[in-house]
């Protein structure tokens, strides 16, 4: 947490949409050319975005209980403090319409809104899995 | 003229008034209190929102795009920090595909428990028409008039008259 009311959000853009992550869910930023140890989940077609050249843009690592997860995105941006002035719940015509809880708030970043993303959900749904053991990508 | 004409063509006056008097006020009866509409263009056609209904009209802002859910539901809209889902109208009567442009307007529809953005191609005019409502056109696709409470003549126009409830009721 940023500080006492603030929830600390790392902030990316996929698919030209602004997104946000709780920052103590990410681990680390990897770059697409770095080797990344371990079973991984990918997440980018989970939330219903197409496929990306996987060779551009950051990967984010993150922190599932004892799992790992990964996240390709096309830039990540900032670390920003998100106030309770500045978080609203999904209007419920658009939550309905959602197959899940996949975005379980939406953040004000002025007139742009950045969709906080329930990174739990997305990885309990039928994220496809992606061995990354030992394999360079990019 | 002769007294007795005169009287005679008063008389006939003031049945004339009584009869118009009375073809008026039955013709209020008929026709009920106005009804009024705010006029907005869709596709090169005419349709409206009971005005009772509109809370604002505003210029297209940023519209975030949210993945995985039906392509008429344009996306979020932050008005005055009040996050607004956005629909596409085109797309939700099967008349093509709306896109904002500088004469596109978003039309903020309330209902008791939710308020919602309309996309439409522009907003022409408020409006009370004091004829009737007639039923959909039989010949519109169900598609159409499943939204539509009523079409309503204005300036010769034909125009659809939207359900709020309905639109709103078949989401999600």
């Amino acid at each position: 947490m940023a500080d006492g009311a603030s929830l600390e959000i790392l902030c990316f853009r996929l698919g030209g949409i602004l997104w946000g992550i709780e920052a103590d869910r990410v681990d680390r930023i990897a770059r697409p050319e770095e080797v990344l140890e371990g079973s991984v989940v990918d997440l980018t077609r989970a939330i219903g975005m197409a496929a990306r050249d996987d060779a551009a843009g950051r990967r984010l690592v993150l922190r599932l209980g004892s799992a790992r997860a990964i996240l390709s995105v096309d830039e990540v941006l900032d670390l920003v403090p998100l106030s309770p002035n500045n978080l609203a719940a999904l209007p419920p015509l658009i939550a309905r319409a959602l197959p899940d809880h996949r975005i379980w708030a939406v953040g004000k970043m002025g007139d742009e809104i950045l969709l906080l993303l329930d990174v739990a959900t997305v990885c309990g749904a039928d994220a496809p899995a992606k061995d990354l053991a030992g394999s360079k990508e990019g | 003229m002769a007294a007795g004409e005169e009287k005679h063509l008063a008389e006939r006056q003031a049945t004339l008034l009584q009869q118009a008097a009375a073809a008026a006020e039955a013709q209020e009866g008929r026709e009920g209190p106005g009804i009024q509409l705010l006029l907005f263009s869709l596709g090169g056609e005419s349709y409206a929102f009971p005005l009772e209904r509109v809370r604002e009209v505003v210029k297209p802002g940023p519209t975030t795009p949210v993945p995985s859910i039906p392509k008429h539901i344009l996306g979020v809209m932050n008005l005055r920090g009040e996050i607004l889902p956005v629909l596409d109208l085109k797309r939700l009567l099967g008349v093509g595909e709306g896109t904002p442009t500088p004469q596109g307007r978003i039309i903020v529809v309330k209902t008791p428990g939710m308020t919602v953005g309309f996309l439409a191609d522009g907003v022409e005019d408020a409006i009370e028409v004091r004829e009737s409502m007639e039923p959909p056109l039989a010949i519109l696709p169900e598609r159409q008039a499943q939204y539509l409470q009523g079409q309503v003549t204005h300036e010769r126009v034909l125009v659809g008259v939207l359900d709020v409830e309905a639109l709103l009721g078949r989401q999600g």
